[in-house]
């Protein structure tokens, strides 16, 4: 009960209860005062219809008076007639019922008529009214009394009836019968409980309702209320207990003949309805209030408490932390209303705030999460640190606060070995660079970024630092080892790329749409002549003659269109020269519009591949010549045979005196000349056959310069500039001659009055360069040989056709035309190589160059023999056959060098001598083929049927690749082709010994094993 | 062997220089018989034996090479002096190869002619 005491609703319904009890008040006074008023009201009434009743009274005296009046006129009366007056009276009970009796009495009392047959005499005289009516003369009502001879309780009514002296003669005399006046009261409509009373003057009761049985008759003269009307002498109300002794209201008012009457209310029923009215007052009142309260109770319930107790709930629930709790209410302008939005706002607000935090919770959580993974999971190392310092404030160490996976990974250190160290704890060699770098940057807060390298990992790194809060310093470390080397290669391929601009030997030019040159490479700027400076920003006009500009401009309209293209043209150098070209050109467009941007020019300088075109055109048609001057050969030796065999016979049968003689020896001088002719011939076709010989040009040209100035006559003079030191040559002495003899001729024949030849001999190296740029030239040695004149020199026409045979500038019959092709033939054929130098005008040179010959040529060099492990060693016997001394002490020396017994013979007929005094197994023959006396062949031969385990190693001057490709084995006969390098020979000589099957030839099959 | 004896045939196919081969040779008192041409040397070799064959190299048809070859097969041991004017060193190999044991090089004097024939049957 105490809670309730506290409730809401508690004091909702003492409120509702102090609100009502003013009203509850009023409603008293109201209908107390209603009460008051209906009372008064009673009383009146009361009074009413006392007075009413009394009017009732007032018309029975005034009809008595009249009646009795009327009676006492009457004449049977008035004689007193009985007879008359007691029919008459009787007829007038009948009619009027109220009346018990009339009688008519003589002045002295006695009854003489009466209405009621009198059963004696009666005599009234002892009656007040009887009295009273005669001594008044007048209508009297009497009193209360029993009538005598009715024996009812009668009101008596008397009238006096006089005579005409004024003397009483009779009085009339009307009993009312009070039951009929009780009954005329019975018959009023009275409240209930309410009581009718008329008392006469001297308060006795006449009539009285009810009971009247109880009451008429009695004198209530103590009572209050006879009391009360005797006193007043007029109406008025009384309260009273009545004769029954319940209160009553009680009205009177006085009726004629001083009778009252009064009527009596029961308190009870007067005051019922001004009670009734305040217990109504009073009770809807309760009602009001209980219905206040009920109202209060409920809309307390309805209106607030519920409301209240879902605040209360959603209060509860909130506090509970059900953040979704709400009122569930709705919103209107009430404060609950008002309590409820807030509390909703409030709660909302709540529970934004909440699940904002909750949001912000999990958000954190997630980047938390998020944070670890990547911290756990990223590729970059991280490291977070702080940083250390000395007394003095300055950095001096760091300490690892955390790292991560990929930071372990990335620098080989575990995080359970360095978290929580420092630096120079965990890593004692770390410089101090590092610590002002990460102090640096711990301490202003400035980031630093910069790239480290490891050589321990083989890794670059690329490391930020940066400082999450002061004091602290966090690295990124990413590998950039990929990145690095893409970069570097990059670099390399951009170097590379640069590197092929930078330095081809093809001129790359870009051109403008508008055709100036907006770059230029090196090799571009250098064949035209200019730097490359010059070059950018001049138009392609002026480095293309006037001439071939419409092969350009053809170009580029095709280039506008998309087309590149590939074309030969002239350029013109700073210097005004032109040289050949071949032009790419490849329009470039804009990347972004596609428009013409221009032209990239690639072009490649033809000078040389010209000049090397002609001069292997011209080999070709040397070739072509040499092949058909060698077949005409082939058979003109035929033919020449025959002549120079029938000359000869002819000849031997002739006596010496015989005339004919003289033509038989002009045939024979003839054919020789063509014999000789067809040899040249061949000598350019390279068909001769060559003897070569190591030699020394200086000692050829001593001895033959005497020969020479008989030729060259007087007029020219013969100089020579012989270097010192001049190594060897390996060639045909005849050939050699020949040739010089040849360039000597046409010297003189150039110099007509007379000149200067000039014989220079010295050595040089034609290195790959020089090769390059001419055809057949293999780098190497040489000894150069220049023939030069003061002559007329020549011009290109004839420099092209120089060495072709019967081409000839002298007059017919002056020259054979084969001079110079036989030149051109001998020096191919032993392996050299001639170039002409000429202008017209300014004389001739002829530069021949000749193979060194005597130690390894570039052939040797490229294949290294290596001293005593050498498997070219040797210590079999070898007989060396060899006509020419210089070539075979060479070969000596170089195979006793490697171990080998060599005998030597300088022919085959001396071979075969000192094979013949050589007790000892002689393994190998090495021979010439070409021999005097005795070919190689031969020598072979014979030597075999004295030393049948002999093996053969032919050497030739015939440099044949066919020879050389086919090997020496599988072809029976070994072949050393001249001109001989050590190591070749030395391989030779060994692969023959060694091999399993001894070389045999076809012939020689009776030898085979 | 003295050259009274010896059976020489002369192959060219040039006929005059095969005639005057042999004229020079029978005058030396050799045994000469011509062959004109690669096909007659094959001809004559297939029914006689030579001890020497004196053989152009350079022949239009049968070439000396192939009769060369061709009469080592029949006649093991014949032997032969090579005539050319082409001193290609693939004819010289060749024909040393096949048997040649010396060589002529056109135009050749008798001389030239009778020594090498002379060497070489000597050899024999």
């Amino acid at each position: 009960m105490k809670p309730f005491l506290f409730s809401l609703r508690f004091r909702l319904i003492l409120l509702v209860l102090l609100a009502v009890l003013p009203a509850l008040g009023l409603a008293l006074y109201t209908g107390l005062e209603g009460r008051r008023q209906a009372a008064v009201e009673a009383q009146d009434n009361a009074v009413r219809l006392a007075r009413l009743m009394a009017r009732d009274q007032d018309r029975l005296v005034e009809g008595a008076d009249q009646l009795l009046n009327a009676l006492a006129r009457l004449p049977a009366i008035r004689d007193r007639d009985p007879a008359a007056c007691n029919a008459l009276f009787a007829d007038l009970l009948t009619q009027h019922g109220r009346y018990a009796n009339f009688v008519a009495s003589d002045p002295d009392g006695d009854v003489f008529c009466s209405g009621e047959p009198l059963s004696g005499p009666v005599n009234f005289a002892d009656r007040a009214w009887f009295q009273q009516a005669l001594a008044t003369g007048d209508f009297v009502v009497g009193e209360y009394v029993i009538g005598r001879i009715t024996g009812k309780a009668l009101l008596v009514f008397a009238y006096p009836t006089l005579d005409g002296a004024g003397q009483v003669r009779a009085v009339v005399s009307a009993g009312l019968d009070l039951a009929w006046l009780d009954q005329l009261a019975a018959e009023t409509q009275l409240p209930p409980g309410s009581t009718f009373t008329v008392v006469d003057r001297g308060g006795t009761v006449l009539a009285r309702d009810p009971d009247p049985q109880q009451w008429v008759g009695q004198t209530l003269p103590a009572e209050t209320l006879i009391q009360a009307m005797l006193a007043r002498q007029g109406e008025g109300t009384v309260v009273t207990d009545g004769l029954d002794g319940v209160p009553r209201l009680y009205g009177f008012a006085p009726a004629q003949g001083g009778l009252y009457v009064s009527i009596g209310i029961p308190t009870r029923v007067a005051y019922a309805e001004a009670n009734r009215t305040l217990a109504q007052h009073l009770l809807g009142l309760g009602l009001v209030a209980a219905l206040a309260l009920a109202a209060a109770w409920v809309g307390s319930e309805a209106f607030l408490l519920r409301r209240v107790r879902d605040l209360v709930g959603a209060t509860q629930r909130l506090s509970a932390g059900d953040l979704g709790a709400r009122t569930g209410l709705p919103y209107g302008v009430g404060e609950l209303s008002q309590l409820a939005r807030a509390f909703d706002g409030m709660a909302e607000a709540l529970q934004q705030r909440e699940s904002e935090r909750a949001r912000m919770e999990a958000s954190l959580r997630a980047s938390t999460e998020r944070y670890s993974l990547l911290f756990d999971t990223m590729l970059d190392g991280l490291a977070l640190h702080e940083i250390v310092c000395d007394e003095s404030g300055q950095p001096c160490d760091y300490r690892f606060l955390e790292v991560n996976p990929a930071f372990e990974a990335l620098t080989g250190l575990r995080a359970a070995d360095v978290v929580g160290r420092t630096v120079l704890e965990a890593l004692p060699g770390t410089e101090a660079h590092w610590i002002d770098t990460y102090g640096r940057v711990a301490l202003t807060g400035e980031s630093a970024r910069f790239e480290s390298y490891s050589a321990a990992l083989g890794k670059h790194f690329e490391i930020v630092a940066y400082s999450p809060r002061q004091g602290q310093f966090a690295t990124i470390m990413g590998d950039i080892t990929d990145r690095k080397q893409a970069e570097e290669q990059l670099r390399q391929l951009k170097e590379f790329n640069e590197g092929i601009v930078q330095s081809t030997a093809e001129g790359i030019a870009v051109e403008d749409a508008e055709g100036y040159f907006t770059f230029v490479n090196p090799a571009a700027a250098t064949v035209l002549g200019y730097t490359p400076e010059e070059l950018v920003g001049r138009h392609w006009t002026d480095v293309i003659p006037p001439d071939q500009q419409p092969t350009v401009r053809a170009a580029d309209e095709r280039r506008m269109r998309g087309q590149a293209d590939r074309y030969e043209l002239e350029l013109v150098r700073k210097d005004g020269t032109r040289f050949p070209v071949l032009v790419s050109g490849s329009p470039r467009f804009d990347t972004e519009e596609g428009r013409f941007a221009g032209t990239l020019a690639v072009f490649t300088d033809l000078s040389e591949l010209k000049r090397l075109e002609e001069q292997f055109l011209q080999a070709q048609k040397m070739e072509a010549v040499g092949r058909l001057a060698g077949g005409v050969a082939h058979d003109f030796n035929n033919l020449l045979t025959v002549i120079h065999l029938s000359s000869r016979l002819l000849e031997r049968q002739l006596r010496p005196e015989d005339p004919l003689g003289g033509h038989v020896q002009r045939i024979q001088d003839a054919g020789r000349r063509a014999a000789n002719l067809t040899k040249q011939l061949l000598a350019f076709s390279r068909r001769e056959i060559v003897e070569p010989k190591v030699l020394d040009l200086n000692d050829l040209i001593g001895e033959l310069s005497k020969m020479l100035r008989r030729l060259l006559g007087e007029d020219v003079e013969l100089l020579t500039a012989l270097g010192e030191d001049l190594w060897p040559v390996y060639a045909d002495p005849t050939q050699v001659e020949q040739v010089i003899v040849n360039l000597a001729v046409n010297a003189r024949d150039a110099m007509p009055t007379g000149g200067t030849l000039t014989l220079e001999t010295g050595n040089v190296v034609l290195d790959a360069a020089y090769a390059a740029h001419h055809l057949e030239v293999e780098p190497g040695e040489y000894v150069m040989l220049a023939v030069s004149d003061t002559g007329m020199g020549m011009n290109d026409e004839v420099k092209a056709h120089l060495f072709e045979p019967f081409f000839t500038t002298k007059e017919k019959g002056k020259g054979t035309g084969l001079g110079l092709s036989t030149v051109f033939g001998i020096v191919k054929q032993n392996g050299g190589h001639v170039w002409v130098y000429s202008e017209p005008g300014q004389g001739t040179s002829f530069k021949i160059y000749l193979p060194r010959v005597g130690k390894a040529t570039q052939a040797a060099s490229d294949r290294p023999t290596s001293g005593a492990t050498s498997p070219l060693r040797g210590s079999e016997t070898l007989l060396l056959v060899e006509d020419e001394t210089e070539v075979r002490e060479l070969v000596k020396n170089i195979l006793t060098a490697q171990g080998y017994q060599v005998l030597v013979a300088q022919d085959g007929v001396e071979a075969l001598q000192v094979a013949g005094e050589y007790k000892e197994p002689i393994h190998l023959l090495l021979t010439d083929v070409v021999m005097p006396r005795m070919s190689g062949r031969e020598l072979a031969d014979q030597l075999r049927a004295r030393h049948p385990q002999v093996r053969v190693l032919y050497m030739s001057g015939y440099t044949d690749n066919a020879i050389v490709h086919h090997g020496v084995l599988e072809a029976g006969i070994a072949f050393l082709p001249k001109p001989l390098t050590e190591d070749r020979l030395l391989r030779e000589v060994r692969a023959v010994l060694d091999a399993t099957v001894r070389p045999s030839a076809g012939v020689e099959k009776e030898e085979t094993p | 062997m003295t050259g009274c004896c010896a059976r020489i045939l002369v192959v060219d196919d040039e006929p005059a220089l095969v005639r005057l081969c042999a004229d020079l040779l029978i005058e030396a008192g050799y045994q000469a018989h011509p062959a004109y041409g690669g096909q007659q040397a094959l001809d004559r070799l297939e029914q006689e034996r030579f001890d020497l064959l004196l053989l152009d190299l350079k022949m239009p048809g049968v070439d000396g090479l192939t009769v060369l070859r061709r009469a080592g097969e029949l006649h093991p041991g014949v032997t032969a002096v090579v005539m050319t004017s082409y001193a290609t060193k693939e004819n010289i190999i060749d024909a040393l190869r096949a048997g040649a044991r010396d060589f002529l090089l056109k135009p050749f004097d008798p001389e030239d002619l009778l020594q090498a024939v002379g060497n070489v049957l000597a050899a024999r």
